[in-house]
């Protein structure tokens, strides 16, 4: 377990790494106050240079670190430190129960790799969005942290804002690219260097007494600096004419010392060869070159623009007058309060009721004002105009003007740093009343013509609307024809473009009527089409069930609440009823649906109402369902629960059938489960067969369009199509694609077109209007609720209990058969005590198979996946870690309780705590308080049953893992409740863990069967079973391959 | 000052002007000197002057670098302009200053509409601000051939010769970039002129100096931040403390040029071979996509640039 760290220290970024240190022992070594003693101590926790380095190359980056160097650099580190020695960045690197006494400062010594400019962009991009870098190589919180400051760093250079300089200090000097950051990037940079960890400044060099105490802003300035710089650096520049010549004749020397400052721009270390007196020079002209910048950037005031619609108040006392135009008011407000908006006009009058206000602008607000205008003017002739007064406040425009400043003049203005306030009608997207077309269905035609479908041909004809209002063709053309651009219709400033009026008029000259099919009404309506060039689009207006439909899909109506299907053995929640009739409304228009409710919402019993629905009404087809192989059998367990007269069949294992054996099979079932990987293999014969329906369990499986397993599924024809996921698509734009393509082909158009309608306006600016067309377009097939939804909470129990069916590995399945044989013949002559010993033994070894072979062999092997139960808790808890909520999970084995910590906390790069036994008491209190800590409390809590099954309180915690079964629900609770008792808050969810075919599956199915039976029967441990017969339990531990799901 | 039209130029050809290496380079390649209408005005004036080709000829001069360097002080102007002979010719300029009291009257009428203080501040000449001279009868260009004196180490007895108009056109393209170089060779700086403006702007706001004010920002404002002990605070940001902080806004590149770039304009007396602000912004384009690949986390090195 490594945790990569990133510090920076005079601007350069250097990597250090911290790792658990089994021989330091707190107290004694080192600890105690601040030594007086010159030499420093050396940081426990740094392993050194070399061992990140051999980490960094097993994660596949290029970092030059030479794992062999005798000598690594050393940079003094200020930790807090207590009596036991230095506190570590978190429970992965040492035990966070130390004492409660006042931690100190205090210098020690770590081995660090100062990182060139490549290798810092590149490992932190490597680093982005991840919590490990590979199993067991954390990337530490100051990492991340550089990580997003280097993101800010590219927007910046995406959006130009450098300007080359020079640093004439050092020797010999050098040209660097430099940051610009006035308004609100300087906002952002406030805003940034607030998340910085304070360790990740903590540096100085060897031999300084002092802490640092350069602050986070100016740490952050200086690393987006170099990161500018080094950026600028490793793109490939231009093909400069005199370079090219100057290398081609061979010169060295610059003619002059500008020629060589802009080639040193583009070299890898920015050496400027020059003299002395040069240089100087040099700095004095860039100097003056960015006096213009230096003025307002660094100012810590804004001017700002505001227009106002006529009627509008000016001036105060006898001045005062309505206004009948339009008017631009300068304000100024300070950068970091943009709500403190003080007009010009307060600003010049010097009167006292104003004069509070205006000291909070500071000295020289005037000076600051005069300037800004000054160069606004230059952009707006109007300013200037307006500033032939002794005393400018704004000017007045008349409606063309005021079109101009809306149209031309505030974007510009805005660009150049300007603060702009407009009137909300303007900007207010949909709101602004513009010249829209839409198309009118003829009701004539789809009255009565029975059954629509998508493939429905339906006539309507196009016509304009301003505002909501309808238009006439005579209308159209008289606005075509006026010259105002804003006109205020009922009260309402509208927009009147007269080339777009006259395009619109043309438009529907050309096209009196059309017909399409439904689908393409539903992609026009959507937006997913652009329904005239250059005109917005208004909707379909329709009446009838054409308009139902329509009103329905976009969630405008509700609909009808189908009761249950026939002979289904569940019950479904009131939420659950209105998923299934979501995905029924859906299914009847052969529109693919995507299920993305949170975890433990029950999409698996929403999904299979369906199927028992659509089954009776479709004519029996089966239903392919695509899962990963962890859920296969829980579906198949579900199925058998919840809709028993359902046939179904899982196509898994190497005996699985194939081609016309497979078609018979999969004809005679309702059902067929199997998983991504094999649908990639068995694409040729699995395409053969016209689905029902094809439904992929957690599909992100396929949000990667490119690869085989994606094209496989989407290949696969099928009446309805329905994607089920706990992760939110409608958040990860990228995703998106690939999952809608599979559920509604065509939709978002080609890949391509969907990266430049929606991926890169809304990955790179946030472009709101691209979010919201997006949103309009997939709304009506995703629908997700989370278990916080108000309405939701109603309708769930506070505790919800699961259980979670999990597949065998190979060698699980191997090791289940030795033991079993192994048994078989030793039960045989066994008797009393002996045989209850060996019953009891035999348990415990099948559980251990089931659990995990590393935890039955005992033999430190790896852990990655050989466990099927370990793979779906992995998955599992990567979505609740995600909501950002924490987790108990219990095992009655202490080994395995290790085991899951070591393997957790390398996987996720997040402490675990871990209960058991031989926690002695006071750790044991510091443990709970930590988990019970509102922010900095580990995400997983690992307790072993007896250690932790009573007495606690941990109701941070809002899901409960039961790893393996202690066949006693008495003791199963009272774990349960650890999480589940007053001051929870939540709903819990309990996820019990069950190897499908074998004992524990059985032991289960006996429980269940008895559970009318008194608890005392059962008992208070899992003795009951030794009173079972040799015949019973032969039975019982036999392993049902085919269930197993080897 | 001598007028000898013409015959100089028929019967000598003209000398080849040794190459300059590291000159100043006009930027203005083609066309007319001067965009901005101070520095045409000041163009104006030399070609006033009819010295024939030598005009021309001085225009060269400034295109291909041939002037070494300008240095500009309070009412003076000297340069070195690399001509046929070895040794570089000296070039001196005398411009007559302005009085103290006819700066005052000046400052007095500029103040009386915010146009002027506001332009000037912004780095601007305000157009009307020779009327406003006027008015004070003060003119701001030297008019006369008092006013003006300039004298050069050439041969040529022709004054203005072609290596005093070469230093004059580019001191012109100078004035586009910086006007108060107008006002310095008038005999008052920017600073000194800002002051006197402020004096009478009924706020009299203070006029920071310039060469005093910290350049970069964290030494502007930033005070000490001493680490905190609390090993919580100290190693500290997990998910929880603040949200992310949102900067997707705008990142794509500008659509056409670098604004920043073209609001500074030229460099002061480039002698760079390439010419500054185009060069300056293809470089700045050739970045940006890696910019934009680094931002959306897309960018995975070694030249492959962004997998987008």
């Amino acid at each position: 377990m490594i945790v990569l760290h990133m510090g920076v220290y005079l601007g350069f970024p250097f990597l250090w790494c911290e790792a658990p240190n089994p021989e330091f022992v707190g107290s004694g070594t080192g600890g105690g106050k601040p030594s007086k003693s010159r030499k420093s101590v050396r940081y426990p926790y740094d392993p050194g240079i070399g061992v990140l380095a051999e980490a960094l190359t097993k994660a596949g980056t290029e970092i030059g670190i030479d794992p062999h160097e005798k000598n690594p650099p050393t940079a003094l580190f200020w930790v807090p430190w207590t009596k036991e020695g230095p506190a570590p960045s978190s429970g992965l690197i040492a035990d966070l129960s130390g004492p409660d006494d006042e931690p100190l400062l205090k210098p020690c010594l770590v081995e660090v790799y100062p990182l060139c400019g490549r290798e810092t962009v590149e490992l932190l991009c490597a680093c982005m969005g991840k919590r490990t870098l590979d199993r067991g190589l954390v990337v530490g919180n100051d990492v991340s942290f550089w990580a997003e400051a280097l993101r800010f760093a590219g927007s910046l250079i995406a959006r130009r804002r450098i300007v080359p300089g020079l640093l004439p200090d050092e020797e010999p000097a050098r040209a660097v690219w430099e940051p610009v950051m006035p308004g609100r990037d300087a906002e952002q940079l406030d805003a940034l260097a607030k998340r910085m960890p304070p360790a990740a400044r903590a540096f100085t060099d060897p031999g300084t007494r002092e802490a640092p105490t350069t602050s986070a802003r100016a740490v952050l300035h200086s690393f987006i600096a170099e990161s500018v710089d080094a950026m600028m650096r490793l793109a490939p520049p231009p093909p400069f004419k005199t370079s090219a010549k100057r290398s081609r004749r061979g010169d060295a020397a610059f003619p002059s010392v500008h020629d060589a400052w802009f080639d040193a721009l583009t070299t890898p270390d920015g050496a400027v060869e020059a003299e002395k007196r040069e240089v100087a020079e040099l700095t004095g002209e860039i100097k003056r070159w960015r006096r213009r910048l230096e003025t307002l950037s660094n100012a810590s005031l804004r001017l700002c623009l505001r227009l106002e619609e006529p009627g509008n108040v000016m001036g105060t006392g006898r001045n005062r007058r309505v206004l009948k135009n339009w008017f631009v008011r300068y304000l100024i407000h300070p950068r970091n309060d943009p709500s403190l908006l003080i007009p010009l006009e307060d600003v010049w009058s010097g009167l006292k009721r104003k004069k509070e206000r205006v000291a909070a602008l500071g000295e020289d607000p005037l000076e600051f004002a005069l300037a800004s205008l000054g160069q606004a003017a230059g952009i707006c002739p109007r300013i200037e105009r307006s500033l032939h007064t002794e005393k400018p406040s704004g000017y007045e425009l008349d409606t063309p003007g005021a079109h101009e400043f809306l149209t031309d003049k505030s974007p510009t203005l805005e660009q150049a740093g300007f603060g702009v306030l407009v009137p909300s009608w303007w900007t207010r997207s949909g709101a602004k009343a513009k010249l829209s077309v839409r198309a009118a269905v003829r009701t004539e035609k789809t009255k009565g013509s029975g059954l629509l479908s998508l493939n429905s041909i339906v006539r309507f004809d196009w016509e304009a609307a301003l505002g909501g209002r309808q238009l006439t063709f005579a209308e159209l053309q008289t606005l075509a024809a006026m010259k105002a651009p804003l006109v205020e219709i009922r009260g309402q400033w509208v927009e009147v473009n007269a080339s777009e009026m006259a395009a619109a008029a043309d438009f529907l000259k050309s096209r009196k009527a059309r017909e399409a099919t439904l689908l393409d009404l539903v992609h026009l309506q959507l937006g997913a089409r652009e329904a005239a060039p250059g005109l917005a689009f208004d909707g379909i207006r329709a009446e009838g069930p054409l308009q139902g439909f329509l009103e329905q899909l976009e969630g405008r109506r509700s609909f009808e609440e189908l009761p249950p299907p026939e002979s289904f053995s569940g019950t479904l929640r009131p939420y659950q009823v209105r998923g299934y009739s979501w995905l029924a409304f859906l299914r009847q228009w052969g529109l693919g649906a995507c299920l993305a409710d949170d975890m433990g919402l029950g999409k698996t019993i929403q999904t299979l109402a369906l199927i028992r629905r659509d089954w009776e009404d479709n004519g029996k087809g089966p239903v392919l369902l695509i899962c990963p192989m962890s859920v296969a059998q829980n579906w198949r367990k579900e199925a058998e629960r919840f809709t028993p007269d359902l046939s179904v069949y899982v196509h898994h294992g190497l005996t699985r059938r194939k081609e016309e054996d497979f078609k018979k099979r999969a004809a005679r079932s309702a059902l067929v489960v199997t998983t991504y990987a094999l649908v990639q293999r068995d694409v040729r014969f699995l395409k053969e067969i016209l689905w029902d329906g094809v439904v992929v369990d957690e599909a992100q499986n396929i949000k990667n369009p490119e690869t085989k397993q994606a094209r496989a599924v989407r290949s696969l024809p099928s009446g309805y199509r329905i994607a089920l996921t706990g992760t939110p698509v409608e958040n990860n734009v990228g995703d998106l694609w690939s999952v809608m393509e599979f559920l509604n082909p065509g939709l978002l158009g080609n890949r391509a077109e969907f990266k430049k309608r929606f991926f890169v306006p809304i990955q790179s600016r946030n472009d709101a209007d691209a979010v919201s067309r997006l949103k309009r377009i997939t709304g009506p097939f995703i629908l997700r609720r989370l278990k916080t939804d108000r309405n939701i909470i109603s309708d769930l129990p506070e505790k919800n209990e699961m259980k979670v069916y999990c597949s065998l590995t190979k060698e699980q399945v191997t090791l289940y058969e030795a033991v079993l044989k192994e048994v078989r013949e030793a039960l045989e002559g066994a008797e009393g005590i002996q045989r209850k010993g060996l019953v009891l033994a035999t348990l415990s070894k099948l559980k251990q198979v089931c659990n995990h072979p590393a935890q039955f062999l005992r033999d430190h092997s790896s852990v990655p996946g050989r466990s099927g139960k370990l793979e779906r808790l992995t998955e599992m808890l990567e979505e609740v870690v995600d909501m950002g909520e924490r987790s108990l999970i219990f095992s009655q084995f202490a080994e395995m309780g290790e085991l899951l910590r070591q393997y957790l906390e390398e996987t996720f790069g997040m402490e675990a705590l871990f209960l058991h036994g031989g926690v002695p008491s006071k750790k044991r209190e510091r443990m709970v308080e930590r988990f019970q800590d509102p922010t900095h409390a580990p995400m997983f809590f690992i307790l072993s049953l007896k250690a932790g099954g009573v007495g606690l309180n941990l109701t941070n915690a809002n899901h409960v893992f039961h790893f393996d079964r202690w066949w006693n629900p008495a003791v199963e609770n009272q774990a349960t409740d650890r999480a589940f008792r007053i001051g929870q808050t939540r709903n819990v969810q309990v996820h019990k863990f069950i190897c499908a075919g074998t004992l524990e599956d059985k032991i289960d199915e006996m429980i269940e069967r008895k559970k009318g039976i008194a608890e005392d029967v059962v008992g208070s441990g899992e003795g009951w079973l030794t009173e079972l017969s040799n015949e019973e339990l032969k039975n019982l531990f036999s392993l049902n391959k085919d269930l197993a799901g080897a | 000052m001598v007028r000898r039209r013409g015959y100089y130029d028929y019967y000598y050809p003209p000398s080849q002007p040794r190459e300059a290496k590291g000159g100043i380079k006009a930027q203005t390649q083609r066309g007319g000197f001067g965009r901005s209408w101070w520095a045409k005005r000041w163009i104006g004036i030399i070609e006033s002057f009819n010295i024939g080709a030598r005009l021309n000829r001085g225009r060269t001069y400034a295109r291909k670098g041939q002037v070494i360097s300008i240095e500009i002080g309070k009412g003076t102007v000297s340069a070195q302009v690399q001509g046929s002979r070895a040794r570089p010719y000296k070039v001196a300029m005398r411009v007559k200053t302005l009085t103290d009291a006819q700066w005052t009257l000046v400052a007095q009428k500029l103040s009386e509409t915010a146009v002027f203080a506001a332009r000037l501040l912004a780095g601007e000449m305000p157009e009307s601000i020779e009327e406003v001279f006027g008015r004070a009868r003060v003119p701001l260009f030297p008019t006369k051939s008092a006013d003006i004196a300039t004298e050069c180490s050439c041969p040529d007895w022709s004054n203005p010769c072609k290596h005093i108009a070469a230093v004059h056109y580019l001191l012109g393209e100078e004035f586009d970039r910086d006007p108060f170089l107008i006002f310095k060779l008038r005999g008052l700086e920017r600073e000194e002129l800002i002051h006197l403006l402020g004096q009478y702007l009924k706020q009299k706001p203070k006029v920071k100096d310039e060469e005093t004010c910290p350049e970069t920002e964290e030494e502007c404002g930033d005070a000490p931040e001493p680490l905190p002990s609390d090993p919580i605070r100290f190693w500290g940001v997990g998910p929880e403390s603040g949200d992310p902080v949102d900067f997707r806004d705008e990142a794509e590149a500008p659509a056409a040029s670098a604004p920043l770039i073209r609001r500074l304009g030229a460099f002061p007396f480039w002698r760079g071979e390439e010419p500054f602000i185009e060069a300056l912004e293809s470089l700045l384009k050739a970045a940006s996509p890696l910019g934009l690949g680094v931002f959306l986390g897309e960018w995975r090195g070694k030249g492959k640039g962004t997998s987008a």
